[in-house]
């Protein structure tokens, strides 16, 4: 009977404290897991942005090397870093990825590696970044950047030929500064005067038109085209919006313009008293002398360098042989990283 | 008198019995409440580790890495304890026992540093490649 009166007293403080811990608890305990995993994972995720940061930054101070490679020989999908077979990290396009690893370039544990998202002039990189976390499980963040080559049309007038010739035996290839004009012109400014010739009303021009009522001669075509073995002397105004390769030809009082690059290929042929506005860059094959580029007045907007990667390339067979590598600073491509976007 | 009788003896059992199981309980989930708080706590500070760290580099980015001088750490540790609780020691050396490490190693022949931001107190430890000016 006693029992009847008091039981269950007990018993149901500890069932209710039993039932109360067994929710509050899990509940916290649930609560701490999801907040470990939340900071777990907002680590792991900064620390393989940062990896996929050094990835953009890795290439940011290889610049010049990366100017030496043509961008139109790459592929989407190309990978940009490879390893070499001595371990050092090489700007090339395989089908591979290399994974910076602190074994071989005591670089940390920063893992990443940059693939090429699209080609052309001004291509495309993704930089992957990775971490694994101490459960294992593995982070990717990555970042699409391009590589952007600095344009600015730069002139040069490359004086008599005695007087060129007389210079580079004194002073040398390297001191080109000396003896050209260099000015830097914005893009706009190639395209105004650019569109000044590219005007059919232009040949309608009286002050093109010589004495003996002769239309000035022009050509402008869609294509590339080459000059070979040509005599193109006096008042011509040649337009071209491709590439022009000029080889045993000689261009004389003319205004040259090319929206695309300009290859001169000696030996013979010369151009000479003469405007010529490039857009791409300058290229000279097996020049013999000086006075292949006697008097000329040279605009190079140089938005595109050659396969050397320079926008002015005056390497030749005679006394006027201009190593690329000499030319001022102005002549070689500034690349910059750009359009930084985190995918 | 009638109650006492009716209830003598089976009342202290029970409630001795209910507050050694209590007890028992109460001990139990207090070592995984305690330890709950602890890991909140960790947390906590495991978070605002990588977000200052975030920061240093965001402002590292902005520096001239090839003349980083302890002034540029300075300037830091300042900007950050602007917005800390806690006043933060800042070093690009482990003298003094700092609570944040700052190393950067350059390359030889690239000009790209590894920066190692590592906090002494924390476990919290994060690389990242930055190119010099």
């Amino acid at each position: 009977m006693i029992f009847k009166k008091n039981e269950g007293v007990a018993i149901v403080l500890v069932m209710a404290l039993l039932v109360i811990g067994g929710i509050l608890i899990p509940v916290l305990m649930r609560a701490t897991e999801t907040h470990i995993n939340v900071a777990v994972h907002k680590e792991a995720v900064s620390k393989s942005f940062y990896a996929a940061d050094s990835g953009v930054e890795f290439v940011k101070a290889n610049l010049d090397q990366i100017r030496k490679i043509n961008f139109n020989s790459i592929n989407s999908g190309d990978f940009l870093l490879v390893e070499d077979d001595d371990g050092e990290l090489k700007f090339s396009f395989q089908d591979d990825k290399y994974y910076i690893d602190s074994n071989v370039l005591e670089m940390g544990d920063i893992k990443f590696n940059i693939s090429v998202s699209s080609t052309g002039s001004n291509p495309s990189f993704i930089s992957e970044g990775n971490y694994v976390s101490t459960s294992g499980k593995k982070y990717t963040e990555r970042i699409k950047f391009d590589i952007s080559v600095d344009s600015g049309l730069k002139s040069f007038n490359i004086q008599e030929v005695e007087d060129v010739e007389d210079y580079y035996n004194e002073s040398g290839p390297g001191n080109l500064l000396d003896h050209i004009n260099i000015n830097d012109w914005g893009a706009e400014d190639f395209i105004s005067f650019a569109s000044l010739f590219l005007s059919n009303s232009f040949f309608e021009n009286d002050d093109f038109v010589d004495d003996s009522e002769e239309i000035i001669d022009q050509y402008y075509e869609n294509t590339d085209k080459n000059f070979n073995n040509e005599d193109i002397d006096g008042e011509n105004i040649i337009i071209k919006n491709g590439n022009l390769i000029i080889k045993d030809t000689n261009i004389n009082n003319s205004i040259v313009v090319i929206d695309g690059y300009l290859d001169f290929d000696p030996p013979s042929g010369k151009i000479s008293n003469s405007i010529v506005i490039v857009k791409k860059n300058v290229t000279s094959q097996g020049t013999s002398s000086g006075d292949d580029f006697e008097n000329n007045m040279f605009y190079i907007y140089s938005n595109d360098p050659n396969t050397q990667g320079y926008y002015l390339d005056f390497r030749g067979t005679g006394n006027f042989d201009i190593n690329p590598g000499d030319l001022p600073e102005e002549y070689k491509p500034k690349l910059s990283i750009s359009g930084w976007e985190q995918l | 008198m009638k109650i006492l009788k009716t209830q003598k003896g089976f009342t202290l059992i029970e409630v001795m019995t209910a507050i050694v199981i209590g007890l028992v309980l109460i001990i139990a989930f207090s070592g995984a409440i305690v330890s709950s708080f602890k890991a909140e706590v960790r947390m906590d500070e495991r978070m605002e580790a990588s977000r200052i760290s975030d920061s240093i580099i965001e402002q590292l980015q902005n520096k001239n890495l090839n003349t980083l001088g302890s002034n540029d750490i300075d300037d830091i540790q300042t900007n950050i304890n602007n917005f800390v609780t806690k006043n933060l020691v800042i070093s690009d050396s482990n003298t003094g026992n700092p609570d944040i490490t700052v190393e950067t190693d350059k390359r030889d022949d690239l000009n790209l540093y590894l920066v190692t931001i590592n906090w002494s107190d924390r476990n919290y430890k994060i690389e990242v490649l930055l190119a010099g000016d």
